[in-house]
């Protein structure tokens, strides 16, 4: 085994010869991580603060000519720890290639319901904006853990396809109540090179109304967990995403439909959509806008109603493939909470709008 | 709400200068330049089009009729050829190739391509390799005619 060092995309490359004659195996290792400074204004208050963010370590290997592992491995910050900071797996997964464009993958994968959550994930240095769509900590299961079905670039129209099957929302890394999955499809085509048309469907059945890994970490509901609805909930979630990225323009939509049913309250439908824009001013600069909003109804008992809108603008810069920089202001307005009956000291229990603005400054690396 | 009326407005005006260029080509109906000689080892290919090309240059190709995985060489950055290769065989930039390669890869989509740093180095890397397909340019001398796959104009 030798050590490559390359330069190619900042990436070290650790190569193995096979038996003669064989593919050379690799394994590629990767690292991104982001600091920010924010400075906000809610409430006639404000704060100004620096942050570092999440970091992840990123391995691809081929494991033979037709296996692959992928793994992404998060620390970030947690009060909660005595270090301040915690690791997650994010990403642990085998995937066989059975033949051109399909495979099969086992393991903990993004799940892919979206272009955003299919495609950026951890990596900031990839994110157009500075932050996730907000659909992302209430609405998207980000992981799912089990056996996923993938074709890509299927014929001229480069059709794709992902069914996944695996433990849910409320479920752990290690284990699940139950033995009822979750299970997602996912279609996309693309026309163009630099157009991704796709549409997917997720269903979760729990048995036990819950939050888990699943569901992604920064989601919570807008309710305290003491007082969460424990009994069986059925969460549904339809997604449509355009993309176009050329070396000029980047357009992205995000548009999520969710019903998530009880039989007390019925189904509750709740929606989301984000909006990117972005125009590139020669090789690094791409200044943007972006529109965010996500409304769930009253009678939810999985995220609890609220409503959210976010637009912004910022300007992109782009130094080289691996460090760039985002500098976007944003209006933020919320309401935590439709239903005075819900009670929480971190919400306004009149349900009123509450406005904040942000002046956010963030550098994305890899290395 | 009106907000994202406006951001929806904006996008589909500025979307819509990006597809003129493609039709003015189109139109135009005149072939590329192609600078470079496509070498592959061991993937049953006799001839490729441009087009194909870049398809298997963006990593959308992952195993051969001759059930070889595709093992994609690059040129890195150290190697004279990289402007030239990005953006002949891929259409883009070199930066929005290296863009390009570390998302999909970042994705799982794709397996990491391997960098080379000289034709050379890419010639000896194909020879070893089956399944390995790269691009040296033309003038490159000593180019093995067994590596050599056909460009269809």
């Amino acid at each position: 085994m030798r050590l490559i060092g390359l330069l190619f995309l900042g990436s070290t490359v650790v190569a193995g010869a096979g038996r003669a004659g064989a593919q050379t195996r690799q394994t590629q290792l990767n690292g991104f991580g982001h600091v920010e400074l924010t400075g906000n204004r809610e409430a006639g208050a404000t704060d100004a603060y620096f942050s570092l963010g999440e970091h992840s370590l990123f391995v691809a290997s081929s494991l033979s000519s037709r296996i692959s592992f992928l793994g992404e491995y998060v620390v970030r910050f947690n009060g909660a720890s005595a270090t301040n900071y915690l690791p997650s797996i994010e990403r642990s997964l085998v995937k066989f290639s059975y033949s051109n464009n399909h495979a099969v993958i086992v393991g903990k994968v993004h799940t892919p319901a979206n272009y955003w959550n299919d495609s950026y994930h951890h990596g900031r240095l990839f994110f157009p904006v500075i932050d996730r769509p907000l659909a992302f900590s209430h609405l998207v299961p980000l992981h799912m853990l089990g056996v996923q079905m993938q074709g890509q670039n299927l014929g001229k129209a480069r059709f794709g396809y992902d069914v996944v099957v695996g433990n849910g929302i409320g479920s752990s890394d290690a284990s699940a109540k139950g033995t009822s999955p979750s299970s997602l499809v996912a279609l996309h085509v693309k026309p163009h090179e630099n157009l991704r048309l796709g549409v997917s469907y997720y269903y979760d059945h729990m048995s036990k109304n819950a939050y888990g890994t699943h569901s992604g970490h920064t989601t919570a509901p807008s309710r305290p967990i003491t007082g969460f609805y424990s009994g069986p909930l059925t969460f549904q979630l339809a997604s449509a995403s355009a993309a176009w990225f050329s070396e000029r323009v980047e357009l992205l939509n995000e548009f999520s439909y969710n019903v998530s049913g009880t039989d007390s309250l019925g189904g509750a439908r709740n929606v989301s959509n984000f909006v990117y824009l972005g125009v590139r001013l020669g090789e690094h600069g791409v200044p943007y806008a972006f529109g965010d909003l996500i409304h769930v109804a009253d009678n939810d008992l999985h995220v609890y109603p609220l409503e959210k809108r976010k637009i912004g603008v910022g300007y992109r810069y782009d130094f080289t493939p691996l460090v760039n920089l985002k500098a976007q202001v944003e209006r933020r307005s919320e309401r935590a909470a439709h239903d005075a009956r819900i009670n929480s000291t971190s919400m306004d229990r009149h349900g009123r709008l509450t406005h904040a603005f942000g002046l956010r400054v963030q550098l994305a690396y890899g290395f | 709400m009106l907000n994202l009326r406006f951001c929806l407005l904006l996008a589909v005006a500025a979307l819509m200068p990006s597809w003129r260029p493609l039709a003015a080509q189109a139109a135009a109906g005149a072939p590329a330049p192609f600078d470079f000689v496509v070498v592959a080892n061991d993937t049953d290919l006799s001839e490729v089009s441009v087009p194909e090309l870049r398809r298997i240059f963006r990593g959308e190709q992952s195993i051969w009729p001759t059930k070889q995985p595709v093992t994609v060489v690059l040129p890195s950055a150290r190697a004279d050829f990289t402007d030239l290769f990005a953006r002949q065989a891929l259409g883009m930039t070199r930066a929005a190739m290296q863009r390009y390669w570390l998302a999909i890869v970042f994705q799982g989509r794709a397996n990491p391509p391997v960098p080379q740093d000289s034709a050379a180095e890419v010639l000896a890397y194909v020879q070893r390799t089956p399944g390995a397909v790269g691009l040296v340019p033309a003038v490159t001398a000593g180019i093995p005619k067994s590596l050599v796959i056909r460009v269809k104009n």
